[in-house]
């Protein structure tokens, strides 16, 4: 009894160490972050679903009609251009899964491996990851369709009309060719870093085994930097939801260029905030799960990558 | 030891959160103008914040408004102009406002009015405007004062915004050049084609280089719908200003809101916004060579400089040409320009003018302490003084007040650019397309003349056959039907 009276004292003594107030100082940011910055933004998201218009002003809605919006949203399904959204969104898995990343990992591994000319291509990958997103739009649009574009008199000379590249069905290819040029910078920089991580001693040894560069990029480097393409698959995937300024500076959105990303950012500059609110959720909660499994999956690919 | 450096860890962090409070306590005192009165000195200045959309009107008119404000009234008047103004709009609004008075386009004001977060300006629009008889309700240019009453957030209706600019648009030409070749301006649309024509076939040569005058330089890229506003107000001359005021209603034939699609009906009410559109169609998108190269894919920047370059006639414009093209290109026109009274459709149609812009707003916020001198400013800025300076500063830019007994004649003498803007203003009937629908502003960009904000200019130059009237208005029709029910609901109509 004695004992545990004594002890009180000391436990509390205990919790006010340095480690304790170290660990409470540096858990506040994020923790005090994420109940603001997601959790309080987000529950008024979520909230706002829920809401309709009434006289000029957003009220929630009565209990028996509490999905109206997701209603209303499945309604706008039959609409050309909400479909038509989905499926230019959605051409984003493929361009920045399954054509950006992979020329990205061809060309990171040249960068690697120091191939003649790596220095050079090196800058030309890694500018446009520097550049403000604005600047390199306005230099891709310059240098394609302008007097003073280099790429221009070129691709007259190829008697291609370079006037019509950015109107209708060539507008989405401008848009899809502009975020493999700019995508593949900022992954190569992340690829370059991860290869660079590799074991000297197992390239080594390849070379000493006479392993052809074709067979060590496949069997020893896609998988000693899984980890890294795992995570850039998932930031691929995910700009099937948030890519919105490249068809808006590109295109501002029309012929057929219009995101999910983009319409719920200017929706949310009008008053109905309860439209994009219900869109980027039902987004989320079909996006969310998918995006998960997907990355349990590739996790399980190589296993867990340890050197 | 161990006390120690927790002490000093502790100390440091709770030194440094204090000097980063300090400082945003320091920056908010410094940047919160908001006050109403200077506490320094013994005579305490009133003071006003304005805040303007940073966009073609430049910001010389501001500034000399503040002055002249001041001048009168001994209030300390500072003006901010900024692009992001919208974005921090609502934030400013529902918080502390660092502003008085706001100046911009796309202002979502009614749905702020009936948040309660905006002024109601009743008592501005019943005041007497200094120098006229009328009051501020009947000096707002026509149709103005009705469409700034709004819903307030006891459900009353009030005044909570007043019309910023009235605005024409259509065809900027190089006077200049007509003169030299003896061209006429055109007063009908069968003229305008005779000209375009004209002006090909005279095959002026551009010096320094192999190419020849051309009617029309324009940007099929980013301002493609300054075409509308020939398209406008040809649609108002074939239809009438009463249909196009049923149109922009968006009710359907039943008078209500659930079949208002059949506004974009184009063999009914939409016909002859479509036949407007053919117009167009026929002059531009079937006459490549009307216009400079590759057009309908250029920037803005490259038609204002091809306009400024005499290398075309004509560009589709706003009433912020002359000011924005010399702002573009660095140095003032070499040649006078004017803009023209569109062309009108048929011989007998009347003289109509789309008011650009219509739907720009000025708002006072409802938690400024300041709402009696920023509705001052206001009523200031409907006076003779006020108006002659804005159009002088903005350079061809008018406020969204009565113009007919303000004496322009000294600017108009010297500038025929001023000149042409006000006889457009003045000498046809003024028409805008804003619509009270609160369809029209729950959904963005999806219900006005171009359903979901569409554009078929760039694109009916690039494939003319794909983008014909009777395709596209089909299709605009159609794309309105299965968009309505959705629309409808997000309006919070059933």
């Amino acid at each position: 009894m004695e004992g545990t009276l004594t002890a009180k004292p000391n436990s509390k003594k205990k919790f006010l160490t340095g480690t304790t107030i170290f660990i409470f100082v540096m858990l506040f940011y994020p923790v005090g972050h994420f109940l603001l910055m997601w959790f309080g933004v987000n529950i008024n998201s979520i909230l706002l679903t829920f809401q309709w218009p009434v006289r000029g002003k957003l009220e929630f809605l009565a209990l028996n009609e509490l999905f109206f919006n997701y209603e209303t949203l499945f309604l706008s399904f039959k609409m050309e251009s909400t479909q038509s959204m989905f499926l230019a969104s959605l051409a984003y898995f493929v361009i920045s899964c399954l054509v950006t990343l992979p020329i990205s990992l061809f060309f990171s591994y040249f960068i690697f491996k120091k191939i003649r000319g790596n220095g050079f291509f090196k800058i030309i990958f890694f500018i446009p990851s520097i550049l403000p997103l604005i600047i390199l739009t306005i230099v891709y649009r310059y240098g394609i369709f302008s007097n003073q574009g280099i790429l221009s008199p070129m691709l007259n000379a190829l008697n291609i009309n370079v006037a019509s590249l950015f109107i209708d069905q060539g507008a989405r290819w401008m848009v899809w060719l502009f975020c493999i040029w700019a995508g593949i910078g900022y992954n190569v920089i992340l690829l370059t870093a991860g290869m660079s991580r590799v074991p000297r001693e197992i390239l080594e040894s390849c070379k000493m085994d006479g392993v052809k560069p074709m067979r060590e990029f496949f069997k020893v480097i896609i998988p000693l930097t899984w980890p890294t393409i795992t995570t850039l698959f998932i930031l691929g995937m995910m700009s099937v939801f948030n890519v919105f300024m490249q068809p808006m500076f590109i295109t501002q959105g029309q012929y057929d260029t219009m995101t999910i990303g983009l319409h719920i950012y200017q929706a949310s500059g009008g008053a109905g905030l309860n439209e994009p609110a219900t869109l980027g959720l039902f987004c989320s909660i079909i996006g969310a799960p998918i995006i998960l499994l997907v990355r349990h999956l590739l996790n399980k690919a190589y296993g867990d990558v340890e050197f | 030891m161990k006390k120690a450096s927790s002490f000093t860890l502790c100390a440091t962090v709770a030194s440094f959160c204090a000097l980063l409070l300090a400082g945003c306590g320091e920056n908010l005192s410094d940047s919160n103008p908001i006050s109403g009165t200077s506490t320094s000195g013994d005579t305490p200045q009133q003071e006003l914040y304005i805040c303007v959309y940073d966009g073609g009107y430049g910001t010389e008119w501001i500034n000399t408004l503040a002055a002249q404000y001041e001048e009168k009234t001994g209030v300390k008047v500072y003006a901010e102009a900024d692009q992001s103004i919208l974005d921090r709009l609502e934030d400013q609004l529902e918080n502390q406002s660092d502003y008085d008075i706001y100046m911009s386009h796309d202002i979502n004001w009614r749905n702020f009015a009936a948040r309660g977060l905006l002024a109601d300006l009743d008592d501005l629009y019943a005041r007497d405007v200094e120098g006229t008889d009328a009051t501020f309700a009947e000096h707002v240019v026509t149709g103005g004062a009705e469409l700034s009453i709004g819903e307030g957030e006891n459900g009353d209706e009030h005044y909570y915004k007043v019309p910023y600019t009235q605005g024409a648009g259509g065809l900027v030409y190089n006077i200049d050049m007509f003169v030299e070749n003896g061209w006429s301006i055109p007063t009908t649309y069968a003229e305008l084609l005779a000209l375009a024509q004209t002006i090909v076939s005279a095959q002026i040569e551009i010096p320094g280089t192999r190419d020849y005058v051309v009617p029309f330089a324009w940007s099929g890229s980013d301002r493609q719908y300054y075409w509308d506003y020939l398209v406008f107000e040809w649609w108002a001359q074939l239809a009438g200003l009463e249909k196009v005021n049923q149109v922009i209603e968006y009710k359907g034939p039943t008078g209500g809101y659930s079949d208002g699609f059949e506004m974009y009906n184009p063999t009914t009410y939409y016909k002859e916004f479509m036949d407007a559109y053919d117009m167009w169609y026929d002059l531009i998108a079937l006459h490549s060579n009307y216009s400079t190269a590759d057009s309908y894919g250029n920037q803005l920047a490259t038609a204002q400089a091809q306009f400024a370059n005499g290398q075309a006639a004509m560009i589709p414009y706003g009433h912020w040409a002359k000011y924005e093209i010399e702002n573009a290109i660095g140095r003032e026109l070499d040649f006078d320009i004017a803009m023209m009274k569109t062309p009108k459709a048929t011989a007998s149609s009347i003289e109509v003018n789309y008011m650009v812009g219509f739907g720009d707003s000025m708002i006072i916020p409802e938690n400024t302490p300041n709402k009696d001198v920023a509705m001052d400013f206001l009523a200031y800025m409907a006076t003779e003084e006020a108006c002659v300076t804005f159009v002088e500063k903005a350079e061809g830019a008018f406020l969204a007040f009565d113009y007919n007994d303000v004496d322009l004649s000294a600017l108009e003498e010297s500038d025929t650019y001023i000149k042409s803007i006000r006889e457009k203003l003045t000498e046809g009937n003024n028409f805008h397309l804003s619509s009270a629908n609160p369809i029209t502003y729950w959904n963005v960009n999806s219900v006005m003349p171009w359903l979901e904000n569409t554009y078929f200019y760039a694109s009916a130059c690039a494939q003319p056959t794909n983008n014909t009237a009777s395709i596209i208005g089909a299709d605009m029709y159609n794309r309105a039907e299965v968009g309505w029910p959705v629309w409808l609901r997000n309006a919070g109509l059933r």
